[in-house]
């Protein structure tokens, strides 16, 4: 089942289009990752969503219904941009607000909650007084409390330091596994999103530049021998002349990734040790979803200047 | 829609400005009776709430502002939207749980002045006493284009709007009073409610509702102040869904 769809969908700011025929759908149970650099349109993308910005074009679709969306917005819960928080009330008459507005009979839930992302102990403590982290965490608190089926998540772990992101990262993953939750994420962490996401949505200047799922990720993800020697400018000099290689990367922590010779990694492993380098590191493996969706974006721009970041970057050779 | 009324309620009687404006608010309409030195229920009417009524309806429209913005400042009115609640049902939740409580806020001390006010004398209860729900459907009036104008604007400046707009009727008011050569603004009663030009003023301006209050009480000065009060909320409650229903947060 199609819990939210979108077609076409396009947003124009006075003369700035911000969204152009977007379409993209999130199945039950599935967590997406919306992908995308600042200003891409992904809050925006969750703000139609969330009834808060009118599409200029197209359609949305909740729970496979285009009418009266308000009414299956009430299965959603979205935390969107900051968390929205009362800052002159404490953690528990936020959450009681919450309860509140979405009818939720059971009030243990609150303190439930509170304990589970570490606020039971704030007491009167207003909001205004709360660490970045803490009003996050009391902004995922917030959108638990009604039991939605599908969560729309901001950039959820913005502000938390690592120990909270990975507690985030288990709630999330919970939610998911353990209760079936359908979630929308976006994150600038992309190793986040990499472990959490079955789903990804690349979006780029208010266009979708590429739809897949974790399997599709990893079919696409090119494989590459890691290396990293005692001097890795004169190894990639010696492998360019013994085995010919050009496609390759010297990524900026002197790392070499080598995109062939994966055929025979025994020749590739023998011609660095037999140039007389000493080899720190060897190991087979594969792009990451953050480096696909370099690839991507940057692609997308080539497209439209000519050069490529990427390469400019990693002083990539094809 | 219920459970919006009682989440707003249970917010505003959780900040410490909410009962502070309360305090205000009952101070004033404790004190307006005994301001003009009110010794009868007439003079009370008569007297006091004609010069003091733009002073308490100011500050019944600065409140139902002020308690509406908040919820923009803070962000909460975002979070109405997104958990499914239509444009009308927040706007019908707005009025009773902001601009309704706001008026009983002021009323009920109101006809504590009064009953004091009829201790004095009780001359003219009677009539008085048909005025009061008149009086207070005046009071829902302001309070619920305090609450509106700040919904349309989706800011905490509503709550400056509010005073513009009872400025520019003073200041309306007073240029008006000198082409006509009377003074509208007190004590005109009779031109404001025989002429059309009076008519027209004492159903825009909301600082002329205390004057048609204490005009004598007839079918024409209640179908006035129903008209007014419909008319009002009709406006701006119209612009405010179209703006809910059409505009971006």
């Amino acid at each position: 089942m199609k819990v939210i769809e979108l077609k076409d969908i396009g947003k124009i700011y006075g003369k700035s289009r911000v969204l152009e025929r977007v379409s993209f759908s999130v199945e039950k149970g599935h967590i997406v990752g919306l992908i995308g650099p600042n200003g891409a349109g992904k809050t925006t993308i969750m703000r139609i969503v969330g009834g808060l910005t009118h599409p200029t074009s197209g359609t949305v679709q909740l729970f496979e219904h285009e009418e009266q969306l308000d009414k299956y917005r009430d299965r959603i819960s979205f935390m969107i941009e900051d968390p929205i928080i009362d800052k002159s009330l404490t953690a528990r008459e936020n959450m009681e607000y919450v309860r509140l507005v979405r009818g939720v009979a059971d009030k243990s839930r609150c303190e439930t909650l509170l304990k589970y992302v570490g606020l039971a102990d704030t007491g009167k403590k207003t909001a205004k007084n709360f660490s970045l982290g803490m009003r996050q965490r009391l902004g995922i608190a917030m959108a638990l409390l009604p039991d939605p089926e599908v969560l729309v998540l901001d950039e959820p772990v913005n502000g938390l330091d690592p120990e909270g992101i990975v507690e985030v990262r288990h709630i999330l993953k919970d939610l998911c596994e353990k209760e079936g939750k359908t979630i929308i994420i976006s994150s600038h962490l992309l190793s986040e999103l990499s472990e959490l996401c079955t789903d990804y949505v690349i979006i780029n200047e208010g266009q979708i530049v590429e739809s897949l799922s974790k399997e599709e990720l990893m079919l696409h993800s090119r494989s590459y021998i890691s290396i990293r020697t005692d001097r890795t400018a004169e190894t990639v000099a010696a492998l360019e002349q013994i085995l010919s290689v050009r496609d390759y990367k010297v990524m900026e922590d002197e790392e070499l990734r080598l995109y062939e010779g994966l055929e025979d990694i025994a020749a590739v492993s023998r011609a660095v040790t037999e140039a007389g380098f000493t080899i720190l590191r060897f190991a087979l493996t594969s792009d990451s979803l953050e480096e696909y969706y370099l690839s991507k974006v940057s692609h997308d721009k080539k497209k439209e200047s000519g050069s490529s970041p990427i390469k400019n970057l990693f002083g990539r050779r094809a | 829609m219920g459970k919006l009324v009682k989440a707003e309620i249970f917010r505003m009687k959780r900040i410490n400005s909410f009962w502070i404006f309360s305090l205000l608010l009952w101070l004033t309409a404790l004190a307006i009776p005994f301001i003009n030195h009110a010794d009868s229920a007439i003079t009370y009417f008569n007297g006091s709430l004609v010069s003091d009524g733009g002073v308490m309806f100011m500050m019944i429209a600065l409140s139902a502002a002020f308690f509406t913005g908040r919820g923009y400042y803070h962000r909460t009115s975002m979070y109405e939207v997104m958990a499914g609640n239509s444009p009308i049902r927040i706007i019908l939740s707005k009025i009773l749980s902001i601009a309704l409580p706001i008026t009983l806020i002021i009323f009920i001390p109101h006809l504590i002045g009064l009953g004091v006010a009829c201790g004095m004398n009780s001359d003219g209860i009677g009539d008085i006493l048909k005025r009061e729900p008149l009086f207070f459907l005046v009071c829902l009036r302001v309070s619920t284009f305090g609450v509106l104008l700040t919904m349309i604007v989706k800011s905490m400046g509503g709550t400056a709007l509010v005073y513009v707009r009872l400025l520019i009727e003073t200041f309306g008011l007073m240029i008006a009073s000198s082409i006509t050569g009377n003074d509208l603004m007190e004590g005109g009663a009779d031109l404001v409610v025989s002429s059309s030009a009076g008519t027209i003023l004492n159903n825009v301006c909301l600082s002329q509702q205390g004057l048609l209050l204490t005009a004598p009480l007839t079918g024409s000065v209640v179908l006035q102040i129903v008209l007014g009060f419909v008319g009002e909320v009709l406006l701006w409650g119209v612009i405010s869904y179209i703006i809910y229903s059409k505009k971006d947060y």
